[in-house]
Order: structure tokens, then C-alpha cells, then sequence
């Protein structure tokens, strides 16, 4: 059954990853959606949308502005929920550690996915330029036919990458996580991240005084929701 | 109008470093232009939010109907990707983006199911898909006027408004996750205040160029080696 999910999460993925950068950007591509999306179709919804909040949180302060090519947050969700949830000793037995320890060990991918995605850009360069030569010739077709492979190239590659990483991930997860879970304190780690998310978040807001506003809210939301 | 609209949806889809929009600018505007000549002069550098694209569109739609210069067109274009793509990022990116992430989180933490997710994208994509929609109908109709329009949506003052309520978004969603980490078992992180300097001290390592997974290794680093120690 992993072969199976592995190549329907990779399809997914690599699909909702075009909402990134090529196509439509209505954000199905972020990773609250695609995680919950891939949680449900593997069976543990659930996990799968806990894994998409930490990881919404943790790249939400990232700006695709320009020419900065950003981390690729749902390639890596597609990777990271799917390697969790296949990871897990039985249905629906995902616990916090587990959780904590496949983000730990997939955050290097995003390296990986950048460079892909500057890879992909560099070959659009090219597409470009064959663009401008034939479309005086060949008019809309020729647009067409680069807009086409610029859309490919979002696409195939980091649907390989995926699967690749889903199948490999599985296997070193099994055969890591029994090990380390007794002498790491992951359960731990996975709270670490959502205060990484918020930091993240509050670090790209740009808002004078941004530490009194939230501390106010945390105190005030405190006393309403920290009470015994 | 409604294929400029569709078409706009691929303005990124052969993205490139060397002319970034450029062909999926080109291909967006085919339903306005008459010739090829023109079709080749729309694959110059082009690059602007994606949303934003879309006045630009209708603007030099209209121009180029008109008959307008290509210089003329040219500086139209140029002038308007600046600014527009500017306030798009942030209103977009910067606001819109994790106020809507943020709120569907809150929504996620109290009720686990697929209705977060479908609030995320009703809360972000409603202004979103109108903007597209307007800003394409109101370029086509003012031309290079359409300035006035987006100067007029004032979006640099809904972004700061945007940003206050995010903070505070921010901060409940702050206080639940403690909540999570008290109510889940151990209390994993020992106090609010403690949880407090974390997020502070996360949000300076952003500020000075660190990276996501960075300051994760670095914070978990310390969990592990302070665990060990006590």
C-alpha cells in the first residue's frame, strides 16, 4: 500500500504544487490545504491537518517577492505528511513525536526543492528565448506551446522528487524513529514549532511596537483561556 | 473579457528569471491584440504580483485597441508593474495571506475537519478572485486612468489594518497552542512567558536573515541538550 499512496500523494502533490508559481494561485498549493487533502486520502485527516498547521505556521512568513525563489512548502508537505502517516505502526497511530521527527529529518529537502525550482526557472530562460525567436513566425502557437513547457517543468520534476522522497522517507522513518523515540524528547520539538511559525509570521509584519500588541494579546487571551 | 480573465490564472506559468511574466503576459493579452508585431512586443520583461497583473491587462488591452504607441504602451507598463506589483505583495502575500492561514488555524485547533481548510480559501480567495475580475474590467475601461482605481482601493491602508488583527490573531492562536501543550499531557514548554521569549527571539532570527528550518534546529538543539541536563 505505500507504493500506492506514495504515487497518488506524488501526483497530488506535484499537481497542487503548480498553484505555487504556474498556475492559478488560489493557494490549494499551502500546506494546511494539501496536507489535509493527502491526510484524508490516506485515511488519518486528522494528523494529516495537525502536520499542515505546523507547517503552514512555519513558512507563512515567506515571500515570494521578485526573484526569490521561496521553499517549496508543499512539495515538502506532501513529502513530510505522507512519510508520517505511512510511517505510523498502525492506522491512525501518528503521535507527536512521530510528527516532530519527520519534519526534523525533511526540513533539508526544501534545499533540495529550492534548487529544483531555481533549475526549472533557469530552463524557462530558454523557453523564453525560443518564445521571442518563432513567435514572430508562429504567433499564439508559440506561446502556447512554451507556456505549456514551463508548466511541465513546474510539474515533473518535483512530482519525481516526491515520490522518490515519500518511498525513501518510509523506510528510514521505520527503521530510525523506534530507535531514537526513547532517547529523544521529540514530543517536545513539536511544540517548538508552532512558536517558530509565529515568530516567522510576526518577523514579516513590518508593524511599529509589533512585541507590546501581541504580548497585550497573549495576557488577555491568557487570562481567558489559561485558567483552570 | 472572460478569456483575458482565464488566461490570466497561467500569467505565471513559464516563469523565468531572465523576462519572469513575460510569456504569460503575452498570452493573456492574445485576445485583445490585432497583429503579431504586437503579440512579439509583449514578450519583453514583464514581472508584477499576479493579481495585480490583471488592471495592467486591462489597461494596455485598451490601449492597444485604441491604438496606442508602442513607446506609449511600453512606459505604461513599465510605471504600472512597480507600484502595483508593490502593494500587491504586501496587501496579498504579506496580509491576506496568513491572516486568512491564521484564522483557519484557530478554526483547525477547535474543530479538526475540512472546514478550516475551506474557510482558508473562501476568506483569501474573495478578495482575491473580485480584485482579478475588477481590476481587468476597470483597466479596460479607464485605460491608463486605471491608476486612480487601485489608488482608490487603498490597500496599503487595509494592509496595516490587515497586520494589527493578524497580531492579534497571532497572539490566541499563541495562547491555544500553549494550552495544547499543558492540556496534551506533560507541560512541554514550562510557561507562557517562556513560550513568549521563544516567539520573540524566533521572530529577531527571521528578522536577521535566518531560515525556517534553521532556527528550528537551533531551538530543538537546546531543547534536547536541556532535557539531557535536567
Amino acid at each position: 500500500m505505500t507504493f500506492v499512496y506514495a504515487t497518488v500523494t506524488a501526483l497530488i502533490g506535484g499537481v497542487l504544487n503548480l498553484d505555487r508559481t504556474a498556475l492559478l494561485q488560489i493557494m490549494v498549493s499551502r500546506p494546511l490545504v494539501a496536507s489535509g487533502i493527502i491526510g484524508a486520502l490516506i485515511g488519518d485527516l486528522h494528523h494529516g491537518l495537525v502536520i499542515g498547521v505546523l507547517l503552514e505556521l512555519l513558512w507563512l512568513g515567506e515571500l515570494p517577492v521578485g526573484a526569490h525563489v521561496t521553499t517549496n512548502e508543499t512539495a515538502l508537505t506532501a513529502v513530510i505528511t505522507a512519510v508520517a502517516l505511512l510511517s505510523a505502526p498502525s492506522p491512525g497511530g501518528v503521535d507527536r513525536g512521530l510528527i516532530a521527527f519527520v519534519i526534523l529529518l525533511f526540513l533539508p529537502l526544501g534545499l533540495v526543492f529550492r534548487r529544483v525550482d531555481e533549475a526549472v526557472r533557469r530552463f524557462n530562460n530558454r523557453v523564453s528565448r525560443e518564445v521571442a525567436e518563432s513567435a514572430g513566425r508562429e504567433g499564439e502557437r508559440a506561446i502556447r506551446r512554451g507556456l505549456i513547457k514551463g508548466v511541465m517543468a513546474f510539474l515533473l520534476p518535483n512530482l519525481l522528487l516526491i515520490w522518490l522522497s515519500i518511498l525513501a522517507g518510509v523506510y528510514v522513518v521505520r527503521s530510525l524513529y523506534p530507535v531514537l523515540e526513547g532517547s529523544v524528547p521529540f514530543e517536545g520539538i513539536f511544540f517548538i514549532i508552532p512558536l517558530v511559525g509565529i515568530g516567522s509570521v510576526l518577523s514579516s509584519l513590518k508593524v511599529k511596537g509589533y512585541p507590546l500588541i501581541f504580548g497585550l494579546g497573549v495576557i488577555l487571551f491568557s487570562i481567558l483561556f489559561l485558567q483552570d | 473579457m472572460v478569456k483575458v480573465f482565464l488566461r490570466s490564472f497561467a500569467i505565471q506559468g513559464a516563469w523565468n528569471f531572465e523576462n519572469m511574466q513575460n510569456i504569460g503576459f503575452a498570452y493573456s493579452l492574445v485576445p485583445f491584440l490585432r497583429d503579431r508585431k504586437a503579440l512579439v512586443r509583449h514578450l519583453s520583461y514583464f514581472n508584477t504580483h499576479p493579481y495585480m497583473a490583471s488592471p495592467i491587462l486591462g489597461a494596455v488591452g485598451r490601449m492597444e485597441e485604441e491604438g496606442a504607441g508602442e513607446e506609449e504602451i511600453g512606459t505604461t507598463k513599465r510605471t504600472l508593474m512597480g507600484s502595483f506589483g508593490a502593494i500587491g505583495d504586501a496587501f496579498f502575500w504579506g496580509t491576506m495571506r496568513p491572516l486568512s492561514a491564521v484564522a483557519a488555524i484557530i478554526f483547525t485547533l477547535f474543530h479538526w475537519n475540512l472546514w478550516g481548510l475551506v474557510l482558508f480559501l473562501i476568506l483569501y480567495n474573495t478578495p482575491h478572485l473580485w480584485l482579478r475580475w475588477r481590476g481587468l474590467v476597470e483597466g479596460y475601461t479607464r485605460g491608463k486612468g486605471v491608476i486612480d482605481y487601485v489608488e482608490g482601493l487603498r490597500l496599503p491602508v487595509w494592509t496595516m489594518r490587515g497586520r494589527k488583527l493578524l497580531l492579534v490573531l497571532l497572539s490566541l492562536l499563541f495562547v491555544l497552542f500553549l494550552r495544547m501543550a499543558w492540556v496534551g499531557g506533560r507541560p512541554v514548554l514550562a510557561s507562557a512567558a517562556g513560550g513568549f521569549l521563544l516567539v520573540l527571539l524566533a521572530s529577531y532570527l527571521f528578522e536577521k536573515g535566518f531560515g525556517a528550518a534553521e532556527v528550528v534546529y537551533l531551538y530543538s538543539v537546546i531543547f534536547i541538550l536541556g532535557s539531557m541536563a535536567i
